[in-house]
């Protein structure tokens, strides 16, 4: 079987897209509302460090670019990495295509952590803690609803993480109805439509902790997600725990997911479509995958971001976008992936 | 010999492969240092961020505004205090919606072309930067952003939906200082104040007879009712009513069963739509409940005590309240008003506005046609007709 140019060398397609990645961030510092001409983007970059630098509110190019794009462009790529990486470590260890990081209702546990918070007027980092702590009791219920099934098999933790994630769905549902609707129903709907347009370096340093630490254990593991395409027996003998395996990899999901939506609400379909396009760009092994997923989704997302914050006089919920984009994407990849099959075998 | 050579071809050949193929896996181990050193670098820039140096003390306004943005939903308690929509450079959208709604709508009718920045309640700090509003009035919970770019002239609005007096009077007084016109805001208080307690002596002459009331929204047959922090709820009560929902914690519909038991001897409808999320814009006026089958059932229907609330705009209410409050006494205690509502509605608009409403704009604020069939609504009728 001959393959194609970019599959022949996987590991220049990783370069190019992380170049393509940084090249896309420094483009995105040129996009915006606010007209910033690219000498002054260039002066800027090239005279002042962003690190403790103390800048003028007249100084509104300065202002613009230091405090208004650069934290967002940073969450925004650090989001699109975590949730593709997220999602194909998911579609890994499930060996279903069909499965998003999401799946085990800490989405929307998180998201009722920060619907709850708007409700209780909470500070911004209020509803950031507050989304992060309910997204990790999601996963901690669904955990425990699959124990208490007495199996501790991937089945039972999606069938937990379905119910878990209908509960807190419904309370979502309630505290929109009990939302006082002048001031806090229009924050709170915004907020589930997800948008980046809050962005501040507080947010960026959680998003950044966790996709730093749970992201490179997810890359280190990489290798071993190929592991559970075998069966349980044979990855035994090869030494290999697949259980414990399995749990450290949700964990590991859990907190990216939990970490991205508790700044910028609710954005699906990255954690999605973005392994599927990467596996169709290099194939189904792990060690190529998660690394590609991983700048891939932060190029998408960033694009997506960038599209949301520019193309109208309005901003666009970035979730309405990646969700009208997603469906149609994800349409096509699947018939083009189906008529070779998912994984290419 | 020949064999041999094949044999070290191979060999060279396979160690080649060997060597291509362990530069390749290095390169893929190159993938984990790229996205550590991205992750990294967001990291330290996130842990040691720059700030800003602002121009002017956040939230100290020491001069009327010339040009202001409003995002939340105050522009027409806004226009009361300041006579109009001068120094409003733009506003969010929901925030113009609301404050064309009711009589300073009308009265005003540029805030139909005030220009929108934001959608909803929230800021969009690119546009305003660009912009650059002297006065930037925006939500508490939605300032975090604007602070960080060092927004001059920043106010925050902390609206407590539980404590609807106290946010409105925080919200004058603010609106006050931005506009520099405290004195005026004063004198509205006062003028408030004095409205309400007619209205307390009308409910104390009243003594014990309070009518049982409830407040509702209809829409496509559908009863929503407020909940315990509506401030008009409160209104029923302030007024000389029994407000039958009082317990409701929450906002919400409410089916013909609970109506029953409910059983109001008055029905108020509210055409506001926010009062409840779910709440559908199409209103429902008294004649359609009168029409409605299901509906003969209720107290209020047989007796033809179902009314609309006059029109009214929100967080104007130190204007609109002892407007409404004058119609809740009439309704509910007629024998202890004065027939003069439309005189009080003149007096009103005029004092405060400077502003002569004519007979049909009163007709049409106090929904004469909607209410016709309604007992003893004649009695807000112009003089020598029939509504």
């Amino acid at each position: 079987m001959s393959l194609n140019p970019v599959r022949r060398h996987p590991n220049a397609t990783i370069l190019f897209l992380f170049v393509a990645l940084v090249a896309l961030m420094i483009f995105s510092l040129m996009l915006g509302r606010y007209p910033v001409t690219l000498r002054e983007i260039a002066h800027i970059l090239a005279t002042t460090s962003p690190l403790h630098a103390v800048g003028n509110y007249t100084n509104v190019p300065w202002v613009v670019i230091e405090i208004v794009r650069l934290p967002r462009i940073l969450m925004v790529t650090l989001c699109g990495m975590g949730l593709a990486l997220a999602g194909a470590a998911m579609q890994g260890i499930f060996r279903n295509p069909l499965v998003g990081p999401d799946v085990v209702g800490v989405s929307q546990g998180a998201a009722f952590g920060g619907v709850l918070a708007i409700i209780l007027a909470l500070s911004p980092m209020g509803i950031v803690g507050m989304a992060f702590a309910l997204g990790m009791a999601g996963l901690l219920m669904a955990f425990l609803l699959a124990k208490l099934a007495g199996k501790a098999s991937t089945l039972a933790l999606v069938l937990s993480g379905v119910i878990i994630g209908s509960f807190f769905g419904s309370l979502v549902g309630l505290a929109q109805y009990v939302a006082d609707p002048q001031t806090q129903l229009p924050s709170i709907i915004y907020w589930l439509l997800g948008s980046f347009a809050g962005a501040t370096y507080a947010k960026v340093a959680i998003v950044a902790t966790v996709t730093l630490v749970a992201g490179s254990v997810l890359l280190l593991l990489r290798w071993r997600i190929n592991l559970f395409s075998l069966r349980e027996v044979d990855a035994s003998a090869l030494g290999t725990n697949l259980d414990r395996l399995r749990w450290v990899i949700i964990t590991c999901v859990v907190l990216i997911v939990a970490a991205q939506v508790s700044v910028s609400g609710g954005v699906g379909w990255v954690g999605l479509i973005i392994p599927h396009a990467a596996r169709m760009l290099l194939g189904p092994e792990h060690k190529k995958l998660l690394p590609a997923s991983a700048f891939l989704g932060g190029l998408y997302l960033l694009g997506m971001d960038d599209v949301a914050r520019s193309v109208g006089n309005q901003e666009i919920p970035i979730g309405l976008l990646t969700g009208v984009v997603g469906a149609p994407v994800f349409a096509l990849l699947f018939w083009k992936t189906q008529t070779k099959g998912w994984i290419d075998e | 010999m020949g064999q041999g050579k094949t044999i070290s071809m191979e060999r060279d050949l396979e160690a080649m492969n060997s060597r291509v193929e362990h530069g390749r896996e290095r390169l893929t181990r190159l993938a984990i240092p790229l996205f550590i050193v991205l992750c990294s670098s967001a990291l330290v820039v996130a842990l040691f961020p720059p700030t800003v140096q602002p121009a002017q003390t956040e939230g100290a306004v020491v001069k009327p505004a010339q040009n202001a943005v409003i995002l939340p939903v105050i522009l027409s308690a806004y226009m009361t205090i300041n006579r109009g929509t001068s120094h409003i450079l733009a506003v969010s959208n929901i925030s113009r919606e609301w404050g064309g709604y009711g009589l300073a709508g009308h009265i005003y009718p540029s805030v139909a072309k005030l220009p929108i920045i934001g959608r909803m309640i929230i800021p969009e700090p690119e546009q305003l930067l660009r912009v650059r509003p002297d006065v930037l009035i925006t939500h508490k919970q939605q300032s975090d952003v604007l602070r960080k770019i060092g927004m001059q002239g920043l106010v925050e609005i902390n609206m407590m939906p539980r404590k609807p007096l106290q946010t409105r009077l925080m919200i004058w007084k603010q609106l006050g200082q931005v506009t520099g016109n405290g004195a005026r805001v004063s004198e509205l208080m006062r003028w408030d104040a004095a409205q309400r307690q007619k209205i307390a002596a009308v409910v104390a002459a009243a003594g014990s007879q309070r009518p049982r009331v409830l407040l509702a929204h209809v829409g496509n047959r559908a009863w929503s009712v407020p909940g315990g922090g509506y401030a008009l709820g409160a209104s029923l009560e302030e007024a000389g009513a029994i407000n039958v929902a009082a317990s409701f914690r929450l906002s919400g519909r409410v089916n013909l069963e609970q109506l029953l038991a409910l059983d109001p001897e008055i029905i108020v409808l509210d055409p506001n739509v926010m009062m409840s999320p779910y709440a559908s814009s199409h209103d429902t006026t008294p004649l359609d409940v009168y029409n409605m089958p299901e509906c003969q059932m209720l107290r209020a229907v047989k007796t033809l005590r179902v009314y609309q609330l006059p029109m009214h705009s929100y967080t104007n209410e130190s204007i609109e309240d002892p407007l409404l409050l004058s119609w809740m006494a009439e309704i509910f205690h007629p024998e202890q008003t004065p027939h003069r509502l439309r005189d009080v509605y003149r007096e009103t608009y005029q004092t405060i506005y400077g502003y002569a409403l004519t007979d049909d704009e009163i007709d049409r604020a106090l929904f004469l046609s909607e209410n016709s069939r309604s007992e003893g609504y004649e009695r807000f009728a112009r003089q020598g007709a029939t509504p």
